[in-house]
C-alpha cells in the first residue's frame, strides 16, 4: 500500500466513524463529516468547470473577436452576468431573461422528449404485445404471450384508472363505489408492486454499499494486525 | 315552649306525628282538616242538609258581617245582638239554616259570644300560619338568591392590584408554568385578550350578568348577610357550593362531583329531622315576627322544601335530574300560599327573572347548583386544559422515542454483517439470469471488432462497487475485440471516481458540460459552416461524439438519467443499440423500455453479475449480503407487524371514543 492510500484509507475510516457516530445521536461529527464531503465535492466541481466550461467556452472564444463564434460567445456571457445580478439584486427583472430561457427551452424539451421518447415507444410496444406473430407459435396460439399481452393492458389501464378520483365527482355516492374503484383498487396493486421492486433495489444497492465499505475498513484494520 | 306531647297531632291518613300548626302532613301530604273543627260544630255537618265542608263553613264564618264586625263591637255587644235580631229580615233568606241553628245556640249557650269569639280565633290562627308558612318560603327563595348573588359579586368583584379577577388568579396558582407565557403573551402583542374581556368571556360562558347589573338591593344583602354566612359555615350543609370551591380542589371531575352529590344527599335526613323538631318546638311559630323566624327557621325548613318526597330517589341515584323532582313538590308549596301573599310572591318571581337566567323562582336552587357546578366545572377544566397549549403537533415531536430502537437495529445489522465478514468464507452468487441480463450479453456479443462504442458514465461513489465490477468485465470484453472506444461523462464526480478502470486503457475519459442538455447539443447540432459552437470547445477531440457509432453503453445508477437519454437523445439517434449497466434501484424502472425495445438490455447490479461472468472475488461478500438480506427482512416483518399493531390499537381507542 502506497503512502497516500494509507492516508485516504485513515481518511476514510476517520470520516466513516464520523459518520456512524449519528447512531449515537451525536451532531457535531456527523455533521462535519458531511460538510466535508458537500465542500470537497462543490471545490472539485467548480474547478473542473472553470477548467472545463468557462474558460474554454465563455473566455477563449473572445480571444478570436471579431469573429462570429466570439459575437455568439458574448450571449451566453451576457446572460450569465444577467443572472449574477439577481444576486445582488433580487427585485431585478433582468435576470428573469436568462431564467426565462433556460426554463422555456428545458419545459419544451420535457414535452417533447416525453411524448417522443416514452409515451409514443411504449403505447406502440402495447399494441406491438397483440401482434398475431407474438401471439401464435406454429400454427398453434401462445398462451403465455397472450396473457402477458392482456396483463400489460389491464395494468396500463389499471394503473391509469388509479389515478381517478371519485371524490372529486360530486354526484358519485361515496357509499356505493363505482366498478372505476374496483378497477382503481386493481391499478393501485400494480403501483404497490412497482414501488416494492424499487425498494427491494435501493435495500439492495445499500446493503451492498455498506458491505463493501465495511470490507474495505476490515481489510484496511488487518493490515495492522 | 310547652309540652311537645301536646303539641303533635297524627295524621288520620299515615299516622305521621305533625305539629299543631302544620296544615299539611310533612310524610303523605295530605291535609289536616280537623285542625279546625269547633266544639259544638262536630254535628253541625250532619245537620246540614246541603253538605258542606268545614272550610265553607269557615268561609261563611269569614263572610258573616255579624262575626267580622264583632271584635270591633266586642264592647257594645248587646247593642250587636239587637241589631242583628233587627235585621235578621234582609238576610234570613240568604243565610242556610245551619247559620240559624249556630246563631240560635250561641243565643242559647252563649250570649256572651265566646262561640263566635273561638270561631274569629282560630280563623285568625289559621292565617297566621299561612303567613308564617309564607314567610318561611320566601325567606328561603330570598336567603338563596342572595347565596348565588353573593358568591358571584364575590367572584367578580375580588380584583387584585393589577386588575385580574379572582378566578383568573386561582387558574394561575394552579398553573404557575404557564403564568409566566401568558403574561408574556399578553405583553408581546396588543392584540391579545385582556382581563377584563376574559371576564366577560367567561361570565358569558357560564350564564353570568355583569355585576352593575345587580340589584341594589341584593347587593346590600349579600354584604349584610356574609357575617352571618360566616357563623354559619359551621353547618356544612348550608355552604353556598356554588363555584367557590372549584379552584381549591384540583378542579374537581365529574367523580368528585357526584360524590359530592351524594353527601349532600345523605345530608338530607339528618336535616330533615333537625327541621322537623325546629318545627316541633317553634311553638310561637305562626305568632313570630321576622326577627324570630331568622336564619334557624330558614335552615330548618330548608331541607323540608328540597325533597320531602324525593329524598329516597336522590339518595338512590344522586344524579337524576334534581328538577323534576322539585317541580313535583311544588303543587304542594303553592297550596300553602294565600292570596294575600299573590302580588308579593308575583313581584319576587319577577325580580328573580330578571336576575337570574335560571328559572329558580319555583325550583330550590341548591339542588340546581350541583348540576350546574359540574357543567361550570367542565368549562373551567377545558379551559384550564387548553389554557398554554398549542394547536399543532411539533413535527418529528416523538422522534427520540425511536432513537433507542433505530440505535439497536442498525447495530445489529452492522454488527451481523461484521461477523459474516470476519468469521465466514465469501460465497458464491447463486442468482438466477434474468433476461435483461441475457440480452446484455447477447447485445454485447454482436459487437464486433472495429466498431466503435460510446461508454456514457453518470453515477455516484455510492454505487461504485454494484457497478464497478460490472464496468470492469465489460471493459475487458471490449478490450479483446479491439474496440475503438470512447468514454464521456456529464457528472464531474465520474472524472476522478472512474479514472481507474481507464488508467491502462487509450481512452480517457471526456466531460461534456451541461448533462443531458449537453449531449443533446452534440447529437442534434450540426457543425456550422461559418466556424465552431463554443461546446465544440469543450470537447477535446472530435465533437461529433455520436460519428461512427454501433452501440451505446450507458453505465448509470440513475434511471432518471436513463430515461432522459431515451427521451433526448435516442430519437435523434435511432440506429444506435443501447445498453444499460445500473444497480438494483432503478432495475424496475428500465423495464419497460426493454420490453419496448429501446433498451437491448441491462444488467443490475451483483444478481446480474452471474451473466457476465464476474468473478466472486470482485464483488462483496456474498455471505454479507444474504445475511444483511436476512436481517432486513426480520426487521420488516417486525415493522409490519408493530405497524399492524398500533393501527388496530388506535382503531380500537377511536371505536370506543
Amino acid at each position: 500500500m502506497s503512502r497516500s492510500d494509507l492516508i485516504l484509507s485513515l481518511a476514510g475510516l476517520v470520516l466513516s466513524l464520523m459518520v456512524f457516530s449519528y447512531f449515537l445521536d451525536d451532531k457535531l461529527l456527523f455533521g462535519l463529516a458531511m460538510v466535508s464531503l458537500v465542500g470537497i465535492s462543490a471545490g472539485f466541481v467548480v474547478l473542473v468547470l472553470v477548467q472545463k466550461v468557462l474558460f474554454p467556452m465563455a473566455i477563449e472564444p473572445l480571444m478570436d473577436f471579431p469573429q462570429i463564434s466570439a459575437l455568439l460567445a458574448l450571449i451566453p456571457l451576457i446572460l450569465a452576468i444577467l443572472l449574477l445580478w439577481s444576486y445582488f439584486k433580487k427585485s431585478s427583472k433582468l435576470s428573469g431573461i436568462p431564467l426565462g430561457l433556460v426554463l422555456g427551452a428545458v419545459s419544451a424539451l420535457l414535452i417533447f422528449g416525453l411524448a417522443r421518447g416514452t409515451l409514443a415507444p411504449q403505447l406502440l410496444s402495447l399494441v406491438n404485445a397483440f401482434d398475431p406473430a407474438k401471439m401464435t407459435t406454429d400454427g398453434l396460439p401462445n398462451w403465455s404471450g397472450i396473457f402477458e399481452a392482456f396483463m400489460v393492458l389491464a395494468g396500463v389501464l389499471a394503473v391509469l384508472f388509479a389515478f381517478h378520483h371519485p371524490k372529486l365527482n360530486k354526484k358519485q355516492d361515496p357509499f356505493n363505489p363505482s366498478w372505476l374503484d374496483g378497477l382503481s383498487g386493481f391499478g393501485q396493486l400494480f403501483i404497490g408492486i412497482t414501488f416494492g421492486a424499487v425498494f427491494v433495489g435501493l435495500f439492495s444497492t445499500s446493503l451492498t454499499a455498506l458491505i463493501a465499505y465495511l470490507q474495505t475498513l476490515v481489510d484496511f484494520v488487518k493490515l495492522w494486525i | 315552649m310547652s309540652d311537645p306531647s301536646d303539641e303533635l297531632r297524627i295524621c288520620p291518613h299515615c299516622g305521621q306525628l305533625n305539629s299543631v300548626y302544620t296544615l299539611i302532613c310533612i310524610n303523605c301530604g295530605q291535609e289536616l282538616d280537623d285542625i279546625f273543627e269547633i266544639e259544638g260544630l262536630e254535628d253541625a255537618p250532619l245537620e246540614n242538609p246541603d253538605g258542606q265542608s268545614l272550610e265553607e263553613v269557615l268561609n261563611s264564618l269569614d263572610e258573616n258581617p255579624l262575626l267580622s264586625h264583632e271584635e270591633e263591637n266586642t264592647e257594645d255587644s248587646g247593642e250587636d245582638s239587637e241589631v242583628e235580631t233587627k235585621e235578621p229580615s234582609d238576610e234570613e233568606e240568604l243565610l242556610p239554616s245551619w247559620l240559624d241553628k249556630i246563631r240560635q245556640r250561641a243565643k242559647d249557650e252563649d250570649p256572651s259570644g265566646d262561640l263566635a269569639k273561638a270561631g274569629k280565633a282560630a280563623d285568625e290562627k289559621r292565617d297566621q300560619v299561612d303567613e308564617a308558612f309564607d314567610q318561611v318560603l320566601r325567606r328561603i327563595r330570598e336567603s338563596e338568591q342572595n347565596k348565588a348573588g353573593r358568591t358571584r359579586k364575590a367572584e367578580s368583584d375580588l380584583v387584585d392590584e393589577n386588575g385580574d379577577p379572582e378566578w383568573l388568579r386561582r387558574i394561575r396558582e394552579l398553573h404557575p408554568d404557564q403564568d409566566e407565557s401568558l403574561e408574556n403573551a399578553s405583553t408581546a402583542s396588543d392584540d391579545e385578550w385582556t382581563d377584563e374581556e376574559l371576564e366577560e368571556l367567561f361570565r358569558k360562558e357560564l350564564g353570568l350578568h355583569k355585576p352593575d347589573e345587580k340589584p341594589e338591593e341584593a347587593q346590600g344583602e349579600i354584604f349584610a348577610e356574609q357575617e352571618t354566612n360566616e357563623e354559619s359555615q359551621a353547618e356544612p350543609e348550608f355552604i353556598p357550593d356554588d363555584f367557590h370551591n372549584i379552584p381549591e380542589e384540583d378542579i374537581p371531575s365529574p367523580w368528585t362531583m357526584a360524590t359530592n352529590e351524594e353527601s349532600d344527599t345523605s345530608e338530607a335526613p339528618q336535616d330533615i329531622n333537625s327541621a322537623q323538631k325546629d318545627l316541633e318546638n317553634s311553638e310561637g311559630l305562626a305568632v313570630t315576627d321576622e326577627a324570630e323566624a331568622d336564619e334557624p327557621l330558614v335552615e330548618a325548613v330548608e331541607p323540608h322544601v328540597i325533597d320531602d318526597f324525593e329524598l329516597d330517589d336522590a339518595e338512590a341515584s344522586p344524579l337524576v335530574d334534581n328538577e323534576e323532582s322539585e317541580d313535583s313538590d311544588l303543587p304542594e308549596v303553592k297550596e300553602a300560599e294565600t292570596p294575600d301573599h299573590e302580588e308579593e310572591q308575583s313581584e319576587n318571581e319577577e325580580e328573580e327573572i330578571d336576575e337570574s337566567p335560571q328559572p329558580t323562582e319555583d325550583v330550590a336552587p341548591d339542588l340546581i347548583l350541583l348540576r350546574d357546578q359540574r357543567d361550570r366545572a367542565r368549562i373551567l377544566n377545558e379551559i384550564i386544559s387548553q389554557e398554554g397549549r398549542r394547536s399543532i403537533p411539533l413535527p418529528h415531536e416523538n422522534k427520540n422515542n425511536h432513537r433507542l430502537g433505530s440505535v439497536i437495529l442498525s447495530l445489529l445489522l452492522i454488527l451481523g454483517i461484521l461477523a459474516t465478514i470476519l468469521f465466514m468464507p465469501n460465497g458464491s452468487p447463486a442468482f438466477p439470469n434474468s433476461p435483461t441480463a441475457i440480452a446484455f450479453a447477447k447485445n454485447l456479443e454482436t459487437i464486433s471488432e472495429g466498431q466503435s462504442v460510446l461508454l456514457v458514465l453518470d453515477y455516484q461513489a455510492g454505487s461504485k462497487n454494484e457497478i464497478e465490477p460490472l464496468l470492469e468485465k465489460l471493459l475487458e470484453s471490449l478490450e479483446t475485440k479491439n474496440i475503438s472506444l470512447r468514454v464521456v461523462t456529464a457528472n464531474p464526480e465520474n472524472l476522478w471516481l472512474s479514472a481507474k478502470l481507464f488508467a491502462g486503457s487509450p481512452s480517457e475519459i471526456e466531460f461534456i458540460p451541461g448533462g443531458v442538455l449537453g449531449y443533446l447539443s452534440l447529437a442534434v447540432a450540426e457543425k456550422p459552416v461559418w466556424g465552431t459552437l463554443p461546446i465544440d470547445k469543450a470537447v477535446k477531440t472530435d465533437p461529433d461524439i455520436f460519428a461512427g457509432l454501433s452501440h451505446i453503453i450507458l453505465v448509470s445508477d440513475s434511471s432518471e438519467f436513463v430515461r432522459s437519454w431515451m427521451e433526448q437523445i435516442s430519437p435523434f439517434q435511432l440506429h444506435l443499440n443501447t445498453s444499460v449497466i445500473t444497480t438494483s434501484v432503478s432495475a424496475p424502472m428500465l423495464s419497460p423500455y426493454f420490453a419496448s425495445g429501446q433498451i437491448k438490455g441491462y444488467v443490475a447490479g451483483l444478481s446480474d453479475a452471474k451473466t457476465l461472468g464476474v468473478e466472486k472475488d470482485l464483488l462483496v461478500n456474498q455471505r454479507a449480503f444474504q445475511v444483511g438480506t436476512l436481517l432486513m427482512i426480520l426487521v420488516l416483518l417486525l415493522g409490519i407487524i408493530m405497524k399492524l399493531d398500533e393501527d388496530s390499537r388506535s382503531n380500537a381507542e377511536r371505536s370506543t371514543e
